[in-house]
Order: C-alpha cells, then sequence, then structure tokens
C-alpha cells in the first residue's frame, strides 16, 4: 500500500524564519499601492501650498517615500505579515485542529506538522501510539 | 521567493491549503470504511452542487466505489447505489482488492476536488496581484502627471481645479462600487481581492474625470463651427479649461466622465465572482 503509515519517528521540518529585510521588503509591497498614491497626493497638496518646480518635485519624493516607509514599517511592526490574513488564517488553523483530533497515516502527519509549524500553531502529537498500531493493523488486514 | 513575499503576495495560503489537502486525503485513504463512506457521501453532495467539468465521471466513480466499501463493510445505510453499468474490476461479489482500488478511487475524487478548489483559490491571488500591479503603475504614472504639472508651473487655480475633477470622479465612481457590490458574494474569502478593487476605482473613476474634463471642451470647440468666420473655433487655453469659476459645467463632465470606467470594474467583478461562486458550489455541505 503506498501510502501505509509505518511508527517511525517522523522529522519535523525546521521553522523557516524571515529577515528583517525579507520582513521590511514585504511591508513595502504590501503598502505600494497606497504609498505611490501617498507620493503624488504629498507632491500636489506641497505645491498648493506655495513649494514651486522641482522642489516641490523632491519635497514630494522624500515625504512621500518616508510616509510609504513609515506604513511599510509599521505594517511589520503591528500587524503580522506572516499572519497577513487573519481569517484564512483561522480557517487552515480550525481544518488541521479539526484533522490532528484523530489518528491518521505518517505521511499525513508529517505534512500536518510542516503546516503547524508555518501556521505558528504549537505542535503535538497526533495519535497515540497505540491508536496508529491500530492503524497500521487495519490497514495490513483490511476486512 | 522569501516568506514574508509569499505571504504578503497570497501565495502562501495557497501553498498552505495545499499541503492540507494532500494530509487530508492521506488520512482519507487510511481511514475505517464507516467514515470512508461517510466522506464519499459528503463528497457525493459536494460534487452534485458545483461546476467541475468531468463532475459527472467522477460522481458515477464515487458511488462505484463507495458500493464495493459498503458491499464489504456489510452495510446499506447513506450510500447512493451504483448505477446498472459495471467497471471492470469492481463487479460484485467484492473481494478485499476491491476494497483497495475502492479507496484510492475516492481519494482521486477527493484530490479533483480539492485541486479545483485550489485552483480557484490560486485564480483570486493571481487577479488580486494583477490588479495591484496596475495599481502601482497607473499611481506612479498619475505622479508624473502631478510632477510634469510642478515642474511646468502650472497656475494654482487650474492645479486645484484639476484636483477637485479628479476628486469628484473618483467620488462618483466610488459611489457606482456601492451598487455593484450590493450584489456581491461577500461569504466567500477572496484574498484581498476586492480590496484592491476598492483601492484601484478611485484611482481610475479619477484619471477618466480629469481626462473628460480636459478632452470635451477640447474636442468641442474644433467640432462646433464659430458662427462669424465659419471655420473651427480655437481651441480653450488650458488655464480656461482647469478654472471652476469660469466653467463651472465641466464639474458635470467630469461626474459623468467619472462613471465610465465602470463597465471596466464591473468585468473585473464579474470575473471575480464566477471564481468565487466555484469556491461556494463545491464548499463541504456542512462544517466539518
Amino acid at each position: 500500500m503506498p501510502t501505509e503509515p509505518d511508527a517511525s519517528p517522523v522529522p519535523r521540518p525546521e521553522p523557516r524564519q524571515a529577515s528583517w529585510r525579507a520582513k521590511l521588503m514585504a511591508g513595502l509591497i504590501v503598502t505600494s499601492p497606497v504609498g505611490s498614491i501617498v507620493i503624488g497626493v504629498v507632491t500636489g497638496a506641497i505645491f498648493i501650498l506655495g513649494v514651486d518646480g522641482v522642489r516641490a518635485v523632491l519635497a514630494g519624493l522624500l515625504v512621500g517615500g518616508a510616509s510609504w516607509l513609515v506604513m511599510g514599517v509599521a505594517v511589520i511592526a503591528y500587524l503580522p505579515v506572516d499572519r497577513a490574513n487573519r481569517s484564512i488564517h483561522k480557517e487552515l488553523m480550525t481544518r488541521m485542529e479539526t484533522m490532528r483530533a484523530d489518528p491518521m497515516p505518517a505521511s499525513a502527519e508529517t505534512q500536518l506538522q510542516a503546516l503547524a509549524q508555518e501556521l505558528g500553531a504549537a505542535l503535538s502529537s497526533t495519535a497515540s501510539d497505540e491508536e496508529r498500531r491500530r492503524l497500521i493493523s487495519q490497514l495490513q488486514h483490511p476486512r | 521567493m522569501t516568506t514574508s513575499l509569499e505571504w504578503a503576495l497570497g501565495y502562501g495560503y495557497v501553498r498552505l491549503w495545499e499541503r492540507l489537502h494532500r494530509a487530508e486525503e492521506e488520512k482519507l485513504f487510511a481511514a475505517p470504511p464507516d467514515e470512508l463512506i461517510a466522506e464519499a457521501t459528503r463528497d457525493t453532495l459536494r460534487l452534485q452542487g458545483s461546476n467541475l467539468e468531468n463532475r459527472d465521471l467522477l460522481l458515477d466513480q464515487l458511488q462505484r466505489a463507495a458500493s464495493v466499501l459498503a458491499f464489504n463493510a456489510g452495510v446499506s445505510a447513506g450510500v447512493v447505489p451504483a448505477s446498472a453499468s459495471v467497471v471492470a474490476g469492481l463487479a460484485p461479489p467484492f473481494h478485499s482488492g476491491d476494497d483497495l482500488i475502492a479507496r484510492r478511487l475516492i481519494r482521486q475524487v477527493r484530490r479533483a476536488i480539492n485541486e479545483y478548489r485550489d485552483d480557484r483559490r490560486l485564480a483570486l491571488v493571481r487577479a488580486r496581484n494583477q490588479l495591484l500591479k496596475t495599481i502601482i503603475l497607473t499611481a506612479l504614472v498619475t505622479y508624473q502627471l502631478v510632477a510634469l504639472a510642478v515642474l511646468a508651473g502650472v497656475p494654482r487655480p487650474a492645479f486645484t481645479s484639476a484636483i477637485a475633477y479628479f476628486l469628484i470622479g473618483a467620488t462618483v465612481g466610488l459611489f457606482n462600487r456601492l451598487y455593484l457590490d450590493a450584489s456581491a458574494e461577500t461569504a466567500v474569502e477572496d484574498y484581498g481581492l476586492s480590496a484592491a478593487r476598492l483601492l484601484h476605482t478611485p484611482l481610475l473613476c479619477g484619471l477618466a474625470a480629469l481626462g473628460g474634463a480636459l478632452i470635451v471642451p477640447l474636442l468641442s470647440a474644433q467640432i462646433t463651427p464659430a458662427i462669424d468666420t465659419g471655420a473651427a473655433a480655437a481651441a480653450p487655453p488650458l488655464a480656461a479649461i482647469f478654472d471652476i469659476t469660469q466653467r463651472p459645467f465641466t464639474l458635470v463632465l467630469a461626474a459623468v466622465f467619472g462613471l465610465t470606467p465602470s463597465a471596466l470594474i464591473s468585468r473585473l467583478q464579474s470575473e471575480a465572482e464566477k471564481y468565487k461562486s466555484d469556491l461556494k458550489s463545491s464548499e463541504a455541505p456542512a462544517a466539518h
């Protein structure tokens, strides 16, 4: 049986940690649609306030760019980029917890443990040894 | 792609759904017969309401596999009976090997449903990212227009009028979005596509309003013959076009042109609604 579970210990994947540069890049990308609009708005506002020509454009770039950077930093500081969408995260967690409540083959358990790590969920054994042995026996000797 | 970027772009969640589905399929394959029969019945209900292209084939496959499992388990309640035609290798009396085939068939059907749903999720994420790229490029081009006006030293009243036209178009466009959103499906997660569309609307409608406010006076001057000379009238200067005090009717023009991108916006919306409807139609009939 190709997906038959075995009793060998399941290797747990290493968690992947993003560097601050990668996080900042992600924050800037998330806020780039708003950031690019903000630069234009700020430039226009500076011009209306009385600054002319190149100075207005440069000031708009500087102030707008700084605003964009602040938004990007705020996103990575206050909103967890690793959980960019709370409702999807919650749905995935619920499905995963439901699955982990039952015994399952080792291949499924490996997938689920990797998933749990990526979601930042606490890892626990998905099935007791007795349950696993019962499952293996059942698969080896189907009725 | 780094992990953070993957989350920011939304592809990470699609990958996690795929991983969850693979685990679910493995678990299903090894499930006890009663659970497997119940899951097969549940998948039958999911398929019956779905838009999968090979839905009938999958339903047939599922019903036969469930019949084999039910026969071997000695149960009949809740199992949809197989049709009269017989698939090779799955004819009664059933053997233990048939049980394995039935399990594989049920797993295949589950995988087909899962892949269909994952494809739709990926399509939503791609559409959202594509729209975000369009927003960024449009915003940058708009910025260049603003910078050009500033560097050219346009009169400030004209600049303020142009901003007023833009804002009127953006407001009308957003108002139109209220109408479009009233008919939208909101129960299905769209991975940020509706939020991207919300950001896209004022930018697009504002630019359309600005373009309309500029083009219509220029064209009408060229088309309408002057009474005294018979020749085309001279085009009004830009400073006069972008002067609300001289031409207040241009505000109406801006409002009208602010509505023109609605066809494009509603097409984007209907495309997203199709993906969401596909996801909704293949959803499990009950929470699990």
